[in-house]
């Protein structure tokens, strides 16, 4: 490139550049608006027509809810009109314009249709607790046909009904929406609510009201026998659990069910509530017991501690011991009536030996339990063989295994 | 010289009947094979987006550009003609074809006879180390790589040889065919194959200097060397640039992200007379028949001519012996040895036999080893060796072929349409999926659908550090990885949130119980059987997800090039092609054809050495057969039917398992599976046996008592177990003595119970817009009682209680984040086992956060060699926590409520808690779990711990257990403090204030049970369980 065409080319840049420049020239001209309405309403076409004696055409800016935009006039007889496009003029709120680089600038608004053609309504929590200070709230925006919020004041109606009565609560649109609080009530059940203003409704909405935190109540037990034979179940009901209000609580509501014995350990077992009553259910101990069972509501309900008294099967059985075969035999064991107690019973044989003890646990079949000593782990020698079932222990001393 | 050229036609016979029997086979074995399917996912990844290298579907995204593309962008390409699986298919069509041909053209560059050549190919159609490669392992792209690496060869001779620029650039271009399907093969072809080709041709033209090979002295040698120096370096300078230059994008790639995993244990580095297994398949197989005449391509390939040949051979042989000696180790150094995959090696040795075994077998039927064996031995001694010969080689061809048959690699397959629907519906594809059980098929399930993955099958591209820091190569079958596998996966299922993963695909129920504990739940069964387990609380995918860019010019240069090569190789060859083929043409002789001596006469002592190898052979198969059979005998010794009887049981082999049984004992089969039948439960439906150690106690002539230890690895945690059995030996076979079964029975036969059901309508109104706004229902409120940050032997954990004060069951996710002094971050996790995640209204659970780090992220760490699922890493705090912040989060549960579980006949004596957990309901307690709260004098949580029965409760039953408590461990309490402690992002204290605020303060929570003493006077016992088949 030679030095010349160098020369050349920023000598055009230069001039160029000064045309640029004359853009930002502020209009001298004159533009008089003709026939400009402060308000306009949402459905009609707007145009803004000035009246000019400039021979340029500036652009107008328009500021609007959702943004802005630019409209380019068309001239007629010494005017220039703008038409403001649909998707402005349709959408309710204040509108700014001005001439693009000239000093004119403007405003108006927009109103929404009076013609309401939805209704937006939101409800949330969808459930409260019935306790007359829980709530609920009812958010509703009344619509035209173009999405348009209607204007402050606009009457609002809200309908609720509840069981067998009915209410409104009749309010207006403030600051775009209009709303209403839904305290609960005192009782359980369903608050149906749905609002409506002009012709327009919404749709039916729901907002469950449940029961609160229950109360204290009373256990009652059932079985069919008072003895210990670790077979049988006994149940503990619950009377229906009531919150402070006198409702059943929720299906589903966990009571845990703990069982003192008499040695102290707490048992437990767990219900759910159906209709407010938890129904717990206990194995039968196997051996003589005293329990004292109390239903909790963690932390918010208890009931009253019952007491249920568990008899002993038996009162004594036999043990044989067989030094050939290695066994040790225990039964029969027979219960209440004398019938051969159900399989499963627990029966225990401590072994103690010199050196060493050694404990099997094993469940009675037909009233028997034989235990099998493995020489490898128990060698031959002398041993104390202590038998404990249904809460009996016999001993038999010093045998020769 | 010119040659009227007739067609091969043992080439021919070897390329239709590979074509038809491989070409058949593929359809059978290649989609069970472990890699094809890797493959098709690849191929389909440049079908839809050809040069956008960076995959969002596995591992949270990865670059293709890890892998040549070239075959993977052939089998795209033809994926537009018929399909994904259609280019697969043709792919591996062309793969067959090119092996056959390659082995041809190297086999006579090396034999320097048609006839051997044409003997080579058609036995390399049955080579045990391509059958083996092609239907077990399913490497295209290395079976392609070495093919088109095999065609090379005789066009780099001719380079070298003759200095035609011709064959230069056909050499040229096909190494860059090979450097695009396969990055390895050229490199270590380069060493292996090519440096030994250099010295072959430098011996050629030594030799053209004296009249025999005896006269190439080294000087001569050099000479030629430096004849040919320009060409040799010139070669290897061009054929440097098109293998970095081809896959440039690749070598960046590798630069940039280095490969700084764990290494991923590989069968090819194992002892092979320790692991037989490894042995068999890295080693027996690819050498197959090629072991019989080792001594023979031994003693060719260290003649004069082919020394190079001879030494690389032999490298190759050592370093596919892999850890059997410290040799390879040694050689390749402790890094190279712990990322390369030996067995190339060894398929590399076998393929460069490959040429000597058609030379073998050709002058084993037509020249003079036929006359040698003749004249010594006679006629018939020549046809039964042949015979045997051939049947050794069917015989290990039919079973490498039928290896994938007898011990399938793979699942069965799986119907992944269900689960293409399921992801495609309601917007299910918004969050990450996972797979478990599937195999290498999880790759074709992602081939097809678009929603991704946090687990992907090709390991060198991992990124998460949960997965690049443990030596497993997918979360997908973690369970044959041990501590490593089990553990990675327990943390993507405890803090799922992390990766936006929602949905588990289940194949495989042994890991169910850890998904339950872990807080899933179990969403539908899909009609293929799959088990969709969901997990709540987790937000969906952000719609822009972060990618790893790289420059315009790297994806259109891998974009374009791989086919490039492909065409430019193919219009460089095609007219030899065609001339060779079609022999329209009187072509000249090739440079290797033309100076050949006679064979060095098979002499005596070659003979000799062969027959004492093949016996050696022969005895040392024997040798192991016998010891297989000692082994696996399985009713020979006590030992063995224990084993065999724990083995059987292991594999849910009942009825075998009932053979092992003393017929005697009176137990019937029926009876048998009866019992096995109700058994259920952590040990026997979700352990798997890791280590089994059997003890002779005493054994008399027909009795012994043998104590066996078991070791189970379970989803949950490791259970050990001695049990003392009993074998009795009957007519020379040992059985194992029956145990007692228990005998409880429950009062009554027909049972009913009530239960409330919850449902969730979900989408109420069938529309695929954003959920409506009435369709939500409200998050259920939780309380947290109370929670303290404490420390236990340095571990810091949050614990404390929550209750569900809604009227709804809730589904529990608790997060608690560590902070220290300054309030700076330390760690944040979920809480995991130690939590009831489901709890009914009004219910409580005690919790405990454990803070897992990232385990082994520090390189430095030793990685246990036992396997423990329960054990974790902890984080390593810089600073001592002070400050914690519980986010807890409650969403409307409408499964898992099963609460009918009892504690019944407890007692406490010296620490050790013995009971009996009382099943009260319907459903049967699959994994029963206790959780244990230890409370301080004045009845405050300080500690929670787990229990989990190893059996389980059928309904109306009992079982007991019996555990330990903590006597004297030492908690710190470091902060009480609940002002951060949220639900659903509201501040506990208030939300707890509007709706338990009227909790009158005498009622109590909870009766606590004392304890016998020890730093805890009181304990709190909560039962959970994990039903398997909900009914």
């Amino acid at each position: 490139m030679t030095i010349k065409t160098t020369y050349f080319i920023i000598a055009t840049l230069w001039i160029l550049s000064f045309n640029g420049m004359r853009d930002h020239v502020k209009h001298t001209a004159n533009y008089t608006p003709i026939d400009h309405q402060l308000e306009y309403a949402a459905n009609r076409p707007i145009r803004l027509t000035f009246k000019k004696t400039a021979s340029t055409t500036p652009s107008l800016r328009i500021s609007y809810s959702l943004g802005s935009t630019i409209v380019h006039g068309h001239i007629k007889d010494k005017t220039v009109i703008y038409e403001v496009p649909k998707f402005v003029s349709n959408i309710a709120g204040h509108v700014t314009w001005n001439l693009v680089n000239t000093t004119y600038n403007g405003s108006f608004y927009i109103k929404p249709d009076s013609q309401i053609t939805d209704m937006e309504t939101y409800v949330g929590p969808p459930s409260i607790i019935a306790n007359a200070k829980d709530y609920s709230m009812v958010v509703t925006l009344p619509l035209d046909k173009y999405d348009n919020v209607q204007e402050d004041g606009t009457r609002v109606s809200f309908n609720y009904h509840k069981e067998t009565e009915s209410s409104q609560t009749n309010l207006q649109v403030e600051h775009l929406i209009a709303y209403d609080y839904v305290y609960s009530t005192k009782k359980t059940g369903n608050i149906l609510l749905a609002s409506s203003s002009g012709s327009k409704s919404s749709k039916e909405f729901l907002i469950e009201v449940r029961a609160g935190l229950p109360v204290d109540f009373t256990l009652s037990r059932k079985r069919t026998h008072n003895y210990a034979d670790g077979n049988q179940l006994a149940s503990f009901s619950t009377s229906i659990l009531r919150d402070s209000y006198d409702n059943v609580v929720n299906d589903g509501t966990l009571v845990t069910f703990y069982i003192t014995t008499s040695s102290g350990a707490i048992l437990q077992t767990t219900a759910t509530t159906i209709n407010g009553v938890a129904t717990g259910l206990m194995i039968h101990p196997e051996k003589q017991e005293t329990w004292s069972i109390v239903g909790i509501v963690a932390g918010m309900a208890a009931s009253n501690a019952v007491i249920m008294e568990f008899d002993p099967v038996f009162k004594d059985f036999n043990i044989a011991v067989n030094k050939e075969k290695r066994t040790v035999t225990v039964g029969p064991l027979l219960s209440f009536m004398k019938q051969i107690i159900p399989d499963g019973l627990t029966v225990e044989l401590n072994l103690k030996g010199k050196t060493a003890t050694h404990f099997f646990q094993k469940q009675s079949l037909n009233g028997q339990v034989v235990f099998q000593l493995n020489q490898d782990l128990i060698p031959h020698g002398i041993y104390n063989i202590e038998v404990t079932a249904g809460g009996i222990t016999r001993t038999l001393e010093n045998i020769l295994l | 010289m010119k040659l009227k050229q007739k067609t091969n036609k043992l080439l021919i016979a070897a390329l239709v009947i590979g074509i038809a029997f491989h070409g058949s086979a593929i359809f059978f074995t290649l989609e069970s094979t472990y890699d094809a399917l890797i493959h098709l996912f690849f191929a389909e990844h440049y079908a839809t987006s050809w040069f956008e290298p960076w995959n969002y579907k596995w591992y949270t995204g990865f670059t293709v550009m890890s892998y040549p593309p070239l075959v993977h962008q052939c089998i795209a390409l033809l994926s537009y003609v018929g399909g994904l699986k259609f280019g697969l298919f043709t792919v591996a069509l062309i793969a067959i074809i090119l092996f056959i041909t390659g082995v041809y053209r190297f086999s006579l560059l090396i034999t320097a006879s048609r006839k051997a050549a044409g003997y080579a190919a058609l036995l390399a159609v049955f080579s045990s180390s391509f059958v083996e490669t092609l239907h077990v392992f399913g490497q295209l792209p290395s079976i392609i790589g070495i093919s088109v690496l095999m065609h090379s060869l005789p066009e780099i001779y001719l380079w070298l040889k003759t200095g035609a620029y011709r064959y230069y650039f056909t050499s040229l271009s096909l190494i860059a065919v090979t450097v695009t399907s396969h990055h390895v093969t050229p490199i270590f072809g380069m060493i292996f194959f090519i440096f030994p080709l250099i010295g072959m041709v430098i011996m050629d033209h030594a030799r053209a200097q004296v009249s025999s090979f005896k006269e190439v002295r080294f000087g001569i040698f050099f000479n030629s060397f430096l004849k040919l120096f320009k060409r040799i370096v010139g070669f290897g300078f061009s054929s440097l640039v098109i293998i970095v230059g081809c896959i440039l994008p690749y070598w960046i790639n590798t630069k940039n992200n280095p490969i700084t995993q764990v290494p991923i244990p590989h069968g090819s580095r194992d002892n092979f007379l320790e692991v037989t297994s490894s042995g068999l398949v890295f080693f027996l197989i690819p050498w197959g028949i090629l072991l019989v005449i080792l001594p023979y391509i031994f003693f060719r390939y260290y003649s004069k001519r082919f020394l190079f040949f001879g030494i690389s051979i032999t490298i190759l042989t050592v370093l596919g012996t892999g850890g059997t000696t410290p040799i390879p180790k040694i050689v390749l150094g402790e890094n190279a040895f712990n990322i390369l995959t030996l067995d190339r090696f060894t398929l590399w040795a076998s393929i460069m036999s490959i040429p000597l075994l058609g030379e073998f077998a050709y002058r084993f039927m037509h020249g003079d080893i036929r006359e040698l064996i003749q004249g010594k031995l006679g006629a018939m001694y020549h046809r039964l060796t042949g015979a045997v010969l051939a049947g050794l080689f069917v015989f290990m061809t039919i079973f490498t072929m039928t290896l994938g048959y007898f011990r399938p690699s793979q699942p069965a397959t799986i119907k992944m349409l269900p689960i293409v629907n399921f992801l495609n519906q309601d917007q299910h594809d918004h969050w990450r999926y996972l797979t478990l059980g599937f195999g290498d098929q999880m790759a074709w399930l992602a081939a097809q659908t678009s929603a991704l993955s946090v687990d992907g099958n090709y390991h060198s591209a991992r990124r998460l550090p949960e997965l690049t820091t443990r030596p497993i190569e997918r979360l997908e079958n973690s369970k044959f990885k041990g501590v490593e596998g089990i553990g990675s996966l327990q943390q993507f299922l405890t803090v799922p949130e992390k990766y936006n993963l929602k949905y588990i695909f289940s194949n495989d129920k042994f890991y169910d119980p850890m998904l339950y504990f872990c807080g899933w739940q179990r969403l539908e069964q899909l009609e293929n059987g799959i088990m969709v387990w969901e997990k709540m609380n987790v937000p969906p995918l952000s719609n822009i997800l972060p990618l790893v860019d790289v420059p315009q010019w790297q994806k259109i240069l891998w974009g374009i090039i791989p086919v490039l090569t492909v065409i430019i190789a193919f219009l460089l060859n095609i007219q030899l092609l065609l001339t060779r083929m079609l022999k329209y043409k009187i072509r000249k002789m090739p440079a290797y054809l033309r100076n050949i001596d006679a064979y060095t006469p098979f002499k005596s002592k070659l003979l000799h050495t062969i027959h004492i190898w093949a016996l050696l052979l022969f005895i040392v198969t024997c040798y192991g057969m016998y010891t297989f059979y000692l082994k696996n005998t399985t009713q020979r010794t006590p030992e063995n039917v224990v084993l065999a009887y724990y083995d059987a049981i292991d594999f849910k082999e009942f009825e075998k398992a009932y053979l092992y049984l003393n017929p005697k004992s009176g137990l019937e089969l029926n009876q048998y599976m009866l019992q096995i039948s109700v058994t259920d439960g952590l040990l026997s439906s979700y352990a798997k046996l890791d280590n089994i150690e059997t003890t002779v106690l005493k054994q008399t002539q027909n009795t012994a008592r043998l104590r066996v230890e078991t070791k189970w690895i379970t989803p949950l945690e490791k259970i050990q177990k001695t049990e003392y059995l009993i074998a009795i030996k009957q007519d020379d076979k040992w059985f194992i003595e029956p145990e007692a079964i228990e005998t409880d029975l429950p009062p009554n036969q027909l049972f009913t119970e009530n239960k409330t059901v919850f449902y969730n309508q979900g989408r109420r109104r069938i529309s695929t817009e954003q959920t409506y706004h009435e369709d939500i229902l409200k998050q259920p409120s939780l309380e947290i009682l109370n929670a303290r940050l404490v420390e236990n032997k340095n571990h810091y954990f949050i614990i404390g209680e929550v209750q569900n004060i809604d009227n709804v069951p809730a589904d529990v996710v608790l997060k608690g984040t560590l902070y220290d002094e300054n309030n700076v971050q330390l760690a944040s996790y979920n809480s995991k086992f130690v939590v009831k995640h489901k709890l009914m209204p009004k219910e409580i659970s005690s919790f405990k956060i454990s803070f897992e780090g990232i385990a082994w992220n520090n390189t430095n760490d030793s990685i246990p060699k036992s396997f423990n699922p329960d054990e974790y890493t902890p984080v390593n705090f810089k600073n001592k926590p002070a400050v914690f912040n519980i986010q807890a989060a409650g969403n409307v549960a409408n499964t898992d409520l099963y609460k009918g579980i009892a504690i019944s006949n407890l007692s406490i004596n010296k620490g050790l808690i013995k009971g009996q957990l009382f099943n009260s309901g319907t459903q049967e307690l699959t994994v029963p779990q206790l959780i244990i709260s230890y409370y301080d004098s004045n009845k405050k949580l300080v500690w929670v711990d787990y229990n989990f029965l190893q059996e389980a409760v059928r309904p109306q039953r009992k079982k007991n257990f019996e555990f330990q408590l903590l006597m004297d461990t030492q908690i710190n309490i470091l902060s009480t403090n609940m002002s951060n402690c949220f639900v659903n992002g509201l501040p506990n204290e208030s939300l707890a204030e509007k709706i338990t605020g009227n909790r009158s303060a005498n009622t109590a929570f909870n009766i606590l049970q004392k304890t016998d003493g020890g730093t805890f006077p009181f304990i709190k016992l909560e039962t959970n369980a994990y039903i398997g088949i909900p009914k």
